[in-house]
């Protein structure tokens, strides 16, 4: 908790304490992916939760700015529950990925991916009910898309329906 | 080769359920071959890279990432071009330990070297041209180098990549920019995808036939290699760039695409006080097709810088710069390149009159003419012979009485074609008939 209160001092400060805005909050979220988020993947031991817990308070910033920039407060809120399932909080991710389908529903990228993370960490923690519900909205909403990617999560996902 | 944020990596698992366990690397393949297909008019790129991959038998990991790049993810495509029967894409997943990275689960058949092709478009990648005109001393033949200066600020590398160049505007790519501008929000150079994801699911299936359009064109000009294709009422043309060049991200290179020497031109001069004030202004003229030594391909638009060889050892003066515009084959191409302070034009009012003068019952005017007479000076203060053309505007009902010849351009305008040798200097002179009022039969 230290860690995350100290993450958004330093952002504050880094950015010099300039008015909210989207622009701002696109700049912390770039900060954060690029400085604690990805570096976080490559990172051990109490490092690797320090990393996490400022990305986490970094996400969490750019989520208070962002306003009314839906695909960046889409981007924001899966990158939180991305960062709380690294950190093992399996129920609070899921909880904040379906949330991105809820709040951000016209971010056709942004929901596929995070309900497909939920469900797959769902599937591969043995919770297959609970991964189902996720399967089937992926596998109605986008089985019709034409992009290759969604097509492929979409005829995975009617597998495990 | 590669930025620190875009890697593909490849592992193979035991089981399915052990996933994101990262048991062996089999490979971290770089890029075998790269191809950029720019298209301009939509700020896209479709980028094609084949990499030789190893994959064992059974189930395998491959993974890519777009962090800080402008690549749109969901265009991205994996497809196997070598035993693609025998590689199948199973799912992708979305791993949350890395952000915006997907993981493509691939079953293979086959245990050994794969060929892969993946696809995908990006923004932040652009082209301008331009070109360099040569002039002989007496301006009758001219050198011209066309050079395309491509600028990336993708956020990803292209190391030996062939460049293709999109000339022309395709009408779905189009459609796909004008959507992308419709909803865009935020900033104006944020991504493409940004916007796409705003859209409805109407101008989604408009931007995924506008992505397969092109992605198909790419496929034919491939086949039919610098030819012109017609689709959808546009005209467009696709440019490969010889040979392989390597655009790191934040650069700008320029790469030379075609020299052709000798070809004729033709250079002449023009004064229109309408349009260019008292100014001379010079014009080198040549057609873009095959007698003229052109005609390959249509000429993208860009800027020109023309020079003219003023000694017999080739020493060169700057002649001007000009932009010129698409110039599709076999059409003809105007470059204004600026005034021309060795060649003077001055036209003189030397009489006015005004007669013919016409009243009603009351006394007031009802109808007059205006005669007019002109001299015009031409100069040619040049070591070379050369053309001008002077053209003078005239309104309402005019009549001309001159012993030069003119030709009439439009209702409203007159042109005289003096030929002039090297420090020769010509007038002529001209009457104008202007009738007003009563007077004026039109």
């Amino acid at each position: 908790m230290r860690h995350a209160r100290l993450a958004a001092f330093f952002l504050t400060l880094l950015l010099g304490c300039v008015p909210a805005s989207h622009e701002t909050a696109r700049q912390v979220f770039d900060r954060t992916v690029r400085e604690y988020h990805l570096p976080s993947a490559e990172a051990f031991g109490p490092q690797r939760e320090k990393l996490l817990a400022q990305s986490a308070s970094g996400y969490e910033l750019a989520l208070q700015l962002g306003g009314n920039d839906r695909p960046l407060c889409a981007a924001a809120l899966r990158s939180l529950a991305n960062v709380r399932a690294e950190q093992g909080r399996l129920d609070e991710a899921v909880k904040l990925w379906s949330q991105v389908g809820r709040q951000y529903p016209t971010c056709d990228w942004e929901v596929l991916q995070a309900w497909k993370s939920a469900a797959d960490l769902l599937w591969d923690a043995g919770r297959r009910n609970d991964a189902a519900p996720f399967y089937r909205q992926i596998f109605q909403r986008f089985r019709s898309v034409p992009s290759p990617i969604e097509q492929s999560v979409a005829r995975a996902a009617s597998r495990r329906v | 080769m590669k930025r620190a944020f875009f890697y593909i990596c490849l592992w193979a698992l035991a089981m399915q359920t052990t996933a994101f366990a990262r048991l062996s690397v089999v490979t971290l393949p770089g890029r075998d071959s790269v191809q950029l297909t720019i298209y301009n008019s939509a700020d896209l790129t479709l980028v094609r890279e084949t990499r030789f991959l190893t994959f064992r038998k059974g189930l395998n990991k491959l993974e890519f990432s777009w962090a800080n790049t402008l690549i749109d993810p969901t265009s991205v495509e994996f497809r196997a071009l070598t035993h693609a029967d025998k590689v199948e894409v199973l799912d992708v997943s979305f791993p949350p330990r890395v952000t915006n990275t997907l993981e493509w689960r691939i079953n293979s058949e086959v245990a050994g070297e794969v060929q892969v092709e993946i696809r995908y478009f990006t923004s932040g990648i652009s082209w301008s041209a331009d070109y360099v005109a040569e002039a002989s001393r007496d301006e009758k033949r001219m050198d011209l180098a066309g050079a395309v200066r491509v600028n990336n600020n993708s956020g990803e590398d292209y190391d030996n990549a062939e460049i293709r160049l999109v000339v022309g505007v395709i009408k779905l790519v189009q459609d796909i920019a004008d959507l992308a501008r419709h909803g865009r929000p935020g900033p104006e150079n944020m991504p493409t995808t940004v916007a796409l994801d705003e859209m409805d699911k109407k101008d989604d299936a408009v931007r995924n036939r506008a992505l397969g359009a092109m992605a198909d064109a790419a496929q034919t000009a491939e086949a039919r290699p610098r030819e012109i294709i017609k689709e959808n009422l546009s005209e467009y043309f696709l440019y490969t760039v010889e040979g392989r060049d390597t655009i790191p991200n934040g650069w700008s290179k320029r790469l030379p695409s075609f020299q052709a020497s000798d070809l004729p031109v033709a250079s002449y001069y023009k004064f229109e006080r309408e349009q260019w004030g008292d100014q001379v202004v010079r014009f080198y003229r040549f057609k873009n097709d095959k007698e003229n030594k052109l005609g390959n391909e249509p000429l993208p638009d860009g800027d020109v810088k023309a020079f003219r060889f003023v000694t017999a050892d080739k020493l060169y003066s700057f002649v001007g710069r000009t932009a010129v515009k698409y110039i599709p084959i076999g059409e003809q191409v105007e470059m204004m390149l600026g005034n021309d302070q060795e060649v003077m034009c001055k036209p003189t009012l030397m009489n006015w009159e005004k007669t013919d003068i016409h009243f009603d019952g009351n006394g007031a005017v009802t109808g007059w003419t205006v005669k007019e007479s002109w001299q015009v000076e031409a100069q040619n203060s040049k070591d070379i012979d050369i053309t001008l053309d002077v053209r003078r505007n005239f309104s309402g009902d005019w009549s001309l009485a001159t012993d030069s010849k003119y030709e009439k351009v439009d209702a409203s305008k007159v042109k005289f074609v003096i030929p002039l040798k090297s420090r020769e200097q010509q007038k002529l002179a001209y009457e104008l008939t202007t009738r007003y009022g009563t007077n004026a039969a039109r």
